[in-house]
């Protein structure tokens, strides 16, 4: 049986280091500021794209890999023998399922692709990854990482809040939450991944709030697979909730990531998300 | 940037065609905001755009429930879906297209070209035929444009890829001839919004043939469209719904549904018939579709309201609304932010049934929630909801001590909710604020507190906590004992009889003063307090 390798792209932000142990392949999305393109976490890490948001008077830009790029990593990955699953960020945020699927059936003849459409983004592409990833090194074939992937996505979730929903709206990616603008009060709103689009939740005022809420998210949940935890740039955040967190989730087992370049050019500065896997149930 | 390689596709089967219309179907999505905006014909009621995508949505569902792979199979579960989950004129119109398309195909396992090209302009003569009286400059043109555009293609050139593509061309031409062809839309500078609607569709399945990407909407939304008026003739009540029966005759319905209306449409086969018109009767429509058979998927929506909703909010139709927030409001400024926090605003004078009842009409929804405070609601005011039974059944009455609490509660509501449900969060939420006001002596002296010094008096909870003559330095005062130092936003609402100087130097001292804090000035426009405080 022919082994099988994973293939995602670069808005699973998932840390570098879980990328190589499992050896998932990242195909990079571009982040423009002006006109200097800049290829997500191979020429700008998060660290500097946060740090160019606060200085640059551009607005980021972001658009999907060349299928040209999934090209070149399904034949390299088909040359060393191997099958591909290639999951990637929800459809309805980006057409980076397409360009995917236009790689896969130009190389048709040649290489055994499956693209999924992970309907998430994020961390929450990230824990679906490595959940396929895992299965991958375990020694699943193509189909069974395949069907695990499907049942697995709809219970990946992504709960965040963002400082403002202006970079969203910019982006075109502010789906249902634009029944958030317009408000005539500075509000803090606290949004979901659903169905492969950002939803609203609530309207807070407050970052603590929006805080609570998340943590309210977490315990909702009776059983956790994998939890993670994203940010923007604040680490402080990050520390607070951890603390908090610990009751239902050991500690050292929650991933920490930074949004990277390409989520957070339409998050934007401040934002905090939890992910919560609960695995497959059924 | 992600074009894939062109390559002639010589025959599309039932399963190429569902995937095309599924991409189709999405690009339609993202459009469909600016279709709304554009639909000013037959009637500015802004929905064009959202009954195309949810009626091409019910389209796909059912074809892909049918699990069928021939072309002619594919297209008649396309049109059946079509033709039950049709939506609003533009979408039965679209029903019959696909119907006319399905027909031409009946028993194809696949087609080339020149039948692609036969089907479009049976699709075309189908839409045309269920329209009572069709105007030119609407996609029932783009629908003929395209169909001649398709043939000449399929006899020039075999592959499919190739017709879709100048079948799309030509689409996008077509769209931008209809701003000549109709007054009011030139009148309104816009391009019909159905002949958009049906571009963007044959644009779609273009693109994904092609297996280009679909570019991203939305562009700009044109500002004007929504500002024309109904006009007070125009039949009133957008009324939709379908008849279930044996021997139906929908030539003989749309007959007898042009005595009570004008848009008529009825289409469907013997079995199944969809009706739309505009009318003011729309209950004589539905009896006599009883008398026929078995009436369902009824929706009656009325034009004048969905058009007022459209030029307030630039959107007509609201996401699915099970609760209405109506807040009895003090002051224009606080009016206006409830509004933009989704409510209808009433105020509490003797007028408060009429209005409560007109504002429960128009939102449409089944549950409502009034909200007020103390200072807005009159004692008389709740008697009244509660003799008049308005919170008996599906209202429910939360009062707060202050409109800043207000706020917080409105903050806490969402439409989707229960009365039940947002009452309980509406209850939670100001308890994690802390609020003040300043008042003049005799509005203190009416709360029975009395004060001796000071112009301004400070109250927590009506008690008097501060008094003195500088507005910044009893609002400072206020803010400290709420705890101000150490929370996030400090909101102030100034109230009406506060002047521009007043404001200025209470902005300009209230942040001096908390630095680490962000401080919101609102123009709240009260009566009854000139600022209220809030921290959290």
């Amino acid at each position: 049986m022919r082994p099988v390798r994973i293939v995602t792209d670069s808005t699973c932000d998932l840390p570098r280091a879980v990328c190589e142990e499992l050896h998932i392949v990242v195909v990079p999305l571009n982040v423009y500021f002006g006109k200097r393109v800049y290829r997500d976490g191979v020429d700008l890490s998060a660290e500097q794209f946060f740090q160019l948001l606060a200085q640059s008077p551009e607005v980021p830009k972001t658009s999907q890999p060349a299928s040209g790029l999934f090209e070149d990593a399904y034949s390299q990955l088909a040359s060393e023998g191997s099958a591909i699953v290639s999951i990637h960020l929800s459809a309805k945020l980006s057409g980076t399922v397409r360009s995917a699927s236009v790689a896969r059936d130009a190389l048709r003849s040649r290489c055994s692709v499956e693209v999924i459409d992970s309907g998430s983004a994020s961390l929450g592409l990230g824990f679906i990854v490595m959940a396929a990833a895992e299965l991958a090194r375990d020694g699943a074939n193509q189909w069974e990482i395949a069907s695990h992937v499907r049942r697995l996505s709809p219970n990946v979730h992504v709960y965040c809040f963002v400082d403002t929903l202006e970079y969203l709206q910019r982006g075109g990616r502010i789906g249902r939450a634009s029944a958030f603008l317009g408000t005539l009060l500075n509000i803090r709103p606290v949004l979901k991944l659903e169905d492969g689009e950002v939803q609203p939740v609530e309207k807070v005022r407050t970052r603590s709030k929006a805080l609570d809420s998340l943590m309210e998210f977490v315990e909702l949940f009776p059983r956790i697979e994998r939890l993670g935890l994203l940010h923007s740039d604040s680490l402080a955040d990050v520390e607070m909730l951890l603390r908090r967190l610990e009751p239902l989730y050991p500690r050292e087992q929650i991933m920490v990531a930074h949004y990277g370049p390409t989520i957070g050019a339409h998050a934007g500065p401040g934002g905090i998300g939890v992910v919560v896997s609960e695995g497959v149930t059924v | 940037m992600t074009s894939g390689q062109p390559r002639a596709i010589d025959r599309c089967d039932g399963t190429r065609l569902l995937a095309v219309v599924v991409d189709a179907t999405e690009l339609l999505a993202r459009r469909g905001n600016l279709i709304d905006a554009l639909n000013v014909f037959p009637v500015p009621d802004g929905d064009t755009g959202t009954n195309l995508v949810l009626t091409m949505r019910a389209a796909v569902r059912a074809a892909r429930a049918s699990g069928t792979t021939g072309i002619g199979a594919t297209a008649a579960a396309l049109a059946r879906g079509a033709l039950l989950g049709a939506h609003g004129n533009s979408g039965v119109i679209v029903s019959q297209y696909l119907r006319g398309f399905a027909r031409a195909l009946t028993g194809h396992d696949d087609a080339d070209a020149l039948a692609f090209a036969r089907a479009l302009d049976e699709a075309s003569a189908t839409a045309h035929a269920a329209v009572d009286r069709p105007v030119e400059g609407t996609m029932l043109t783009l629908a003929r444009e395209v169909a001649r555009a398709a043939m000449d293609s399929a006899r020039a050139d075999r592959s499919v890829d190739s017709l879709l593509a100048a079948v799309a061309d030509e689409a996008r031409a077509a769209v931008e001839r209809t701003r000549d062809s109709l007054p009011v839309l030139r009148q309104a500078g816009v391009v019909d919004a159905g002949a958009l609607g049906l571009a963007t569709l044959l644009e779609g399945m273009s693109l994904s043939l092609r297996g280009e990407p679909l570019p991203s909407e939305p562009a700009q939304l044109p500002a004007q469209p929504a500002a024309l008026g109904v006009p007070a003739d125009v039949y009133s009540y957008c009324t939709e719904f379908v008849i279930n029966g044996v021997g139906l005759d929908p030539s003989a319905i749309r007959g007898e549904m042009r005595q009570l209306g004008d848009s008529v449409l009825a289409v469907g086969d013997a079995q199944l018939v969809r009706v739309h018109l505009h009318t003011f009767q729309p209950t004589r429509a539905i009896d006599y579709g009883s008398s026929l058979g078995v009436v369902g998927q009824i929706k009656v929506d009325d034009m004048q309201v969905q058009n007022r909703r459209l030029r307030t909010c630039g959107h007509a139709v609201p996401e699915a609304t099970r609760c209405a927030l109506l807040v009895i409001a003090d002051g224009e400024g606080f009016a206006e932010l409830f509004r933009s926090l989704g409510a209808a605003i009433v105020t509490g004078d003797a007028t408060l049934l009429d209005q409560l009842q007109r504002a429960v009409r128009e939102t449409g929804a089944p549950e409502y929630v009034v909200l007020a405070d103390e200072a807005g609601l009159a004692s008389h005011a709740r008697e009244t909801l509660a003799t008049a039974g308005w919170l008996a059944g599906s209202g429910r009455l939360l009062s707060t001590r202050d409109p800043a609490q207000c706020v917080a509660a409105a903050l806490a509501f969402q439409s989707e909710h229960t009365a039940d449900e947002n009452l309980r969060a509406m209850e939670r939420a100001p308890r994690g604020i802390r609020t003040a006001r300043i008042v003049t002596p005799a509005q203190a002296a009416l709360l029975r507190s009395t004060a001796n010094q000071g112009r301004f008096v400070g109250l927590v909870d009506d008690r008097i906590e501060v008094t003195g003559d500088d507005l910044v330095r009893v609002a400072v005062a206020l803010l400290t004992r709420l705890g101000a130092d150490s929370s996030e936003v400090i909101t102030v609402y100034l109230g009406r009889a506060i002047s521009a100087d007043e404001a200025s130097s209470v902005a300009s001292g209230l942040r001096a003063r908390f630095p680490g804090q962000q401080v919101e000035i609102i123009d709240g426009g009260q009566s009854h307090g000139l600022l209220y405080l809030a921290c959290e």
